[in-house]
């Protein structure tokens, strides 16, 4: 088959898989407990003293909730006004009581916050996690490479919670550097000196998300370094007298990142779902903070909103992997 | 091997945990709350803290007592029912009663019976004790009340009132239950606390801490402390008269230091919440792991082996599957199943089947690869060309072979079930009252704030952390050790 054939082909699986993951994203939204979905008005709206007028009001609330869901038209007018704001990014309003306004502009007010956090991280892990899986490969079986794989082992078995956990009693709570809720501490400050704080705030769940990612890439980056190490060209590079630094950095290091880099596009979801806790521990508000508030405080559509654009970060993620997969490696177009 | 070593460890005590596990995980007060494991007392800093401790004897006899005017004493052997003695947590069934028998005359107020103990008290302050004692009212005529009354002399010479216990009621010599439980005739029991709320010893002092802590203030030096325990009759209009046996009198400090884990806030034994939390870390696991693997070795056998639409079809779901976002969409069911009154019950079989449902696609992805390959090995030729059919290809050739794979991926899929039911139990802390790592590690962080008061609460931080982490990494290890046996390509050259 031919590239631009493989291309289109993969493609047209995305396109398909989008459409599969929409569907269960909505139905999913559907089989939500009742009481949940408009029928208790409490859920968004609870009176200090119930009168009349108050009763009043929450029912008009709850109208205009309902409505606002689509929980009075038939689920096939739902399913199709539903696939039709996937397009229009029109995904409806807060419900949750904490935010308001429209989803859609929620989420690109969070969605910085975890694009920097989790694109700053995932650099500084990859950075350290190649050139250490590179390391140890080259002094495979000595003292140097047993330490730092039971310790980077050790780190990739740790759950991101109790990482989070120990930095913020450590740094939080016990040396009291860091605030302990991001959003709260970043929340008092404006202008020029919020960007410091932003800063300051994202020094700890940056470090708790860092030390969760370097061991998948160690690991990964260990063993393809070691194949890449049994080839003929770096025996090549050897028998041309290269020093070992410039073998392992220069060939070495650039032939074993390619399936890391694959590896990583595939496993984003899991990245993603260590992002969720670590930014709930911090108090960090972006998207993985928000998928978990948003479901705390049963704001629904910004949680089907938010599951929606995380599921297409993925997919797009693995059609990119895909593809240069298929750019890079001619086996894989059949 | 260390993997193997440990994992059996936890599988031991997983099956084990009804017999070492000791006191129900949720009873609150076993030790005081923050107690810390037993062995941290080998540091300088948790050195002197107090174990459980009844500091008095259960048994009449050993105390001074003398009776008041018009009053007369007697030991005798009591034999309380057993609930009783043990709320009064003196571990001896039965103990010399004191029979006190006092004519009251009208309008008097006299302590009829007075008891001391001096015990020594050695330990830091405990935040919390409890005291009290058990009585048994035999015949009151005529009072118009009568109550017991503790009082701890302390070594100062200060005399704490802690409570005066009103045992009387008007509808009590009706033999009614008053409010507080005591019958004619039976034992009783007066149950103090300073974790009590309506023991109201929180204006002795200034402990800064409200109402809690208010055994920081009271026992808060070392030496001898003499408990008192009297019991005062209130004449009424025209004489009256007494007799009540009293027995088991008790002051239990909780402990500041407490057994292999300590405790947490609430007093509970985390030793017990480790223990019965590796059922469900190890359940969850396995189960989780052995169907995702079936799931996947037979679809992915079945998609190699038939090729085609079928394995079209199967691979494309399994596409679908591998690019939903795990937690997110975990989250999202488990608030659905504790919102489910129904659901809830079975959360964790939920657990499993929602991992099962996820996790298959990757499995069946390596198994179908590998079928792949033996398909065209030159023996499934051979028996293709002798006739057999698919099935029996599948059962005769490509499950044997595929066997090494399968177990690999067993062990290696563990850990990522261990770690995202831990993250969910994490996060929805009220999901399950069942005790797991990751709920431990939860109320823990729930505290953390308070936690720097109390020692940083170490022992709760990290003894569950550590537990998933041996747990996960064992089974990692197992699964990179079976992959190397079963798989020759990976051994070193």
């Amino acid at each position: 088959m031919s590239l631009v054939g493989y291309i289109l082909r993969r493609l047209a699986l995305t396109a398909v898989i989008m459409v599969v993951i929409a569907a269960i994203n909505f139905l999913l939204f559907q089989v939500m407990p009742f009481t949940l979905l408009g029928i208790n008005p409490e859920v968004w709206y609870v009176p200090a003293i119930s009168t009349s007028h108050n009763l009043q009001y929450i029912t008009e609330i709850r109208e205009r909730v309902i409505s606002e869901l689509g929980f009075n038209l038939p689920i096939q007018y739902r399913f199709l006004r539903y696939m039709e704001s996937l397009f229009t990014f029109h995904f409806g309003y807060n419900v949750g009581g904490v935010l308001s306004g429209p989803v859609s502009a929620t989420i690109a007010r969070f969605a910085p916050y975890t694009i920097l956090l989790l694109g700053g991280s995932t650099v500084a892990s990859f950075i350290i996690g190649e050139y250490l899986g590179v390391f140890s490969a080259s002094r495979r079986g000595r003292p140097a490479d047993k330490v730092s794989f039971v310790t980077l082992l050790f780190l990739y078995s740790m759950p991101s919670f109790w990482i989070g956990m120990l930095l913020l009693l450590a740094f939080a709570y016990y040396l009291k550097l860091a605030p302990s809720s991001a959003a709260a501490y970043m929340s008092q400050f404006t202008g020029a000196s919020y960007y410091a704080a932003v800063l300051r705030a994202m020094a700890l769940p940056f470090l708790s998300l860092t030390l969760i990612s370097i061991g998948g890439f160690y690991l990964i980056m260990r063993s393809s370094a070691l194949e890449v190490m049994g080839e003929d060209y770096i025996l090549m590079a050897r028998a041309k007298g290269l020093r070992e630094r410039d073998v392992l950095y220069r060939h070495v290091l650039r032939n074993a990142v390619l399936p890391v880099m694959t590896v990583f596009a595939i496993s984003l979801g899991f990245v993603l779902s260590g992002a969720v806790i670590t930014e709930t521990i911090f108090g960090w508000p972006g998207l993985g903070y928000w998928t978990y508030m948003a479901i705390i405080t049963q704001d629904f559509p910004l949680e089907q909103a938010i599951f929606f654009v995380i599921s297409l970060m993925v997919v797009l993620a693995n059609l990119i992997a895909d593809l240069l997969y298929g750019l890079l490696d001619p086996r894989i177009r059949r | 091997m260390a993997g193997v070593v440990i994992i059996v460890f936890f599988g031991l005590m997983a099956l084990l945990a009804p017999y070492i596990a000791g006191p129900s995980p949720t009873q609150p007060y076993v030790a005081g709350p923050w107690a810390v494991p037993a062995w941290a007392t080998v540091f300088p800093q948790y050195r002197g803290l107090p174990p459980n401790l009844s500091a008095v004897p259960p048994s009449m006899s050993a105390w001074r007592s003398a009776a008041g005017p018009g009053a007369s004493v007697e030991l005798v052997q009591a034999q309380p029912p057993g609930d009783l003695v043990s709320r009064t947590r003196q571990g001896v069934p039965s103990a010399d009663a004191a029979l006190i028998s006092a004519l009251v005359p009208p309008g008097s107020r006299d302590v009829v019976y007075t008891a001391n103990y001096t015990f020594n008290y050695e330990y830091e302050p405990p935040y919390e004790f409890a005291f009290g004692a058990l009585v048994k009212p035999i015949s009151v005529e005529n009072l118009s009340d009568f109550y017991l009354r503790f009082l701890l002399v302390r070594p100062d010479g200060t005399v704490v009132r802690l409570t005066s216990y009103e045992v009387m009621s008007s509808s009590f010599q009706e033999d009614i239950s008053y409010d507080n439980g005591f019958r004619l005739g039976n034992w009783n029991i007066a149950y103090l606390s300073t974790t009590l709320p309506d023991v109201n010893l929180a204006a002795f002092g200034p402990s800064g801490l409200g109402m809690t802590n208010t055994g920081l203030d009271i026992l808060s030096e070392r030496g001898n402390y003499t408990l008192v325990v009297q019991v005062v009759a209130l004449g009424g209009s025209s004489p009256g008269s007494l007799k009540v046996e009293l027995a088991y009198p008790f002051l239990f400090v909780y402990g500041r230091q407490y057994g292999l884990l300590g405790s947490d806030n609430m007093g509970r034994d985390l030793w017990s919440q480790f223990v019965w939390g590796s059922r469900i870390s190890i359940e969850v696991g396995l189960l989780a792991s052995i169907f995702t693997v079936v799931v996947g070795m037979y679809l992915g056998v079945i998609a190699g082996v038939f090729g085609g639409a079928v394995d079209e079809f199967l691979m494309r779901v399994a596409d679908v599957f591998l690019v939903i976002p795990f937690l997110p969409l975990a989250i999202v069911v488990v608030y659905m199943l504790t919102h489910s009154a129904f659901l809830s019950s079975e959360l964790y079989l939920w657990l499993i089947l929602l991992f099962v449902v996820l996790s298959w696609p990757a499995v069946a992805r390596v198994i179908r690869s590998q079928t792949l390959s033996l398909k065209e090995r030159g023996y499934v030729e051979a028996a293709r060309g002798l006739g057999a059919g698919r099935l029996h290809i599948i059962r005769r050739h490509i499950l044997p072979n595929v066997m090494g794979l399968v177990y690999a991926n067993l062990a290696l899929n563990v850990p990522g079930f261990i770690l995202t039911e831990a993250a969910l139990d994490f996060l929805f802390p009220g999901a399950s009252t069942v005790p797991t790592w990751g709920r431990m590690l939860s109320k823990a962080f729930d505290h953390a704030a308070s936690a720097a008061y109390y020692g940083f609460g170490w022992w709760w931080f990290i003894f569950p952390g550590i537990a998933i982490v041996l747990l996960s990494l064992s089974f990692v290890l197992l699964g990179y050790a079976l992959d190397e046996i079963f798989n020759p390509r990976l051994r070193q050259r």
